[in-house]
């Protein structure tokens, strides 16, 4: 009888020890926070990146000389491939992004689109030619031609020992001229990180 | 004979360029033909997916996750090979590439055990290892 007793406050205590050991607690964090948890490339990282891009690329030099070269004509970008020379998954898109955010937001200079995004945007022109009525359809040879190409690379260095470690990540941007192969512009960040376990 | 021929050519053929350059808009690429050719090929592959997104996802490592998927594949061999000791009792013969329950690689990330849920901790004749084991709550 006592034995049967104990059981009850005995089985739920170990149930709430139970769920609460089990349990996951999930907070909604600010995205400009820094969080370093395993020393990995981070959103931290990548907001450096996109901060230091945006910052440089439209206070630069090739802007001011395109548009006197040009009569005032704004330059077209597109932004082509980031090369991942780096030892982690890092997604360039995060930062690219940024910089054709601030492109257009800028008004200084015009993007234009590319790679699978402009494949789907000719197969729909194609479309049209089908199925819109003439009024509405839009023709081919009218693209924008790009003044200059947005490319970069990212690499990495990392020296270990025991259960130290330095990671060491360069990425970079370039802009180059299309007409003549000039590059105008190159962008930098370098981030040294020391991870100990 | 010949002479219609050439005539013929040499009227249409003029007619034929007017035509299509009369029909360039302002600061239209005059190739642009070219490229509408080569995409009513693909307009039908390249619009198929509009208004869907493209899952082009990868799988970000979690050494927990990890961990846990070595456990789970470890309790899995162990109860395949306990099971076989049940069934046939003393040496299986595994050790020299031989298991009688399936086709599939015992090394295979995508292994598939047949038996999982059966049997899982004990209640059954386990043979050499642990013959007669019984897990259960009681009192």
């Amino acid at each position: 009888m006592k034995f049967r007793k104990l059981i009850i406050p005995v089985a739920f205590v170990a149930s709430i020890v139970l769920v609460s050991s089990c349990s996951r607690k999930v907070t909604r964090v600010d995205p400009n926070q820094q969080i370093d948890l395993s020393g990995n490339w981070n959103n931290t990282d990548a907001r450096q990146v996109a901060e230091e891009m945006t910052g440089t690329i439209l206070n630069a030099n090739w802007l001011i000389t395109h548009l006197s070269e040009n009569a005032g004509k704004q330059p077209v970008v597109i932004v082509g491939m980031v090369n991942n020379k780096s030892h982690e998954h890092i997604e360039a898109e995060v930062f690219t992004k940024e910089v054709e955010r601030c492109f257009i937001q800028s008004q200084k200079v015009r993007l234009v689109q590319g790679g699978k995004k402009r494949e789907e945007i000719r197969g729909e022109r194609a479309d049209q030619q089908t199925n819109s009525s003439v009024s509405t359809m839009k023709k081919f040879g009218l693209e924008n031609g790009a003044d200059y190409i947005l490319q970069g690379s990212i690499n990495s260095i990392v020296d270990a020992i025991n259960r130290k470690k330095v990671v060491y990540y360069q990425v970079n941007l370039e802009l180059t001229n299309i007409q003549t192969n000039e590059v105008v512009w190159i962008g930098e960040k370098k981030i040294a990180k020391y991870v100990k376990n | 004979m010949e002479k219609v021929i050439y005539m013929a050519i040499l009227l249409v053929f003029p007619v034929m360029v007017y035509s299509q350059s009369s029909s360039l808009v302002p600061d239209q690429n005059p190739r642009y033909q070219e490229s509408q050719a080569y995409y009513t090929t693909l307009k039908d592959s390249l619009t198929a997916w509009h208004g869907t997104t493209l899952q082009n996802t990868y799988k970000a490592y979690d050494w927990r996750e990890v961990r846990e998927a070595r456990r789970k594949q470890r309790r899995e061999w162990r109860h395949e090979e306990n099971l076989y000791y049940a069934m046939y009792g003393g040496d299986n013969g595994y050790y020299d590439g031989y298991y009688p329950y399936s086709n599939y690689s015992y090394y295979s990330p995508n292994y598939y055990s047949p038996y999982s849920g059966y049997y899982r901790y004990g209640g059954y004749n386990r043979g050499r290892w642990g013959g007669g084991f019984h897990l259960g709550f009681g009192y």
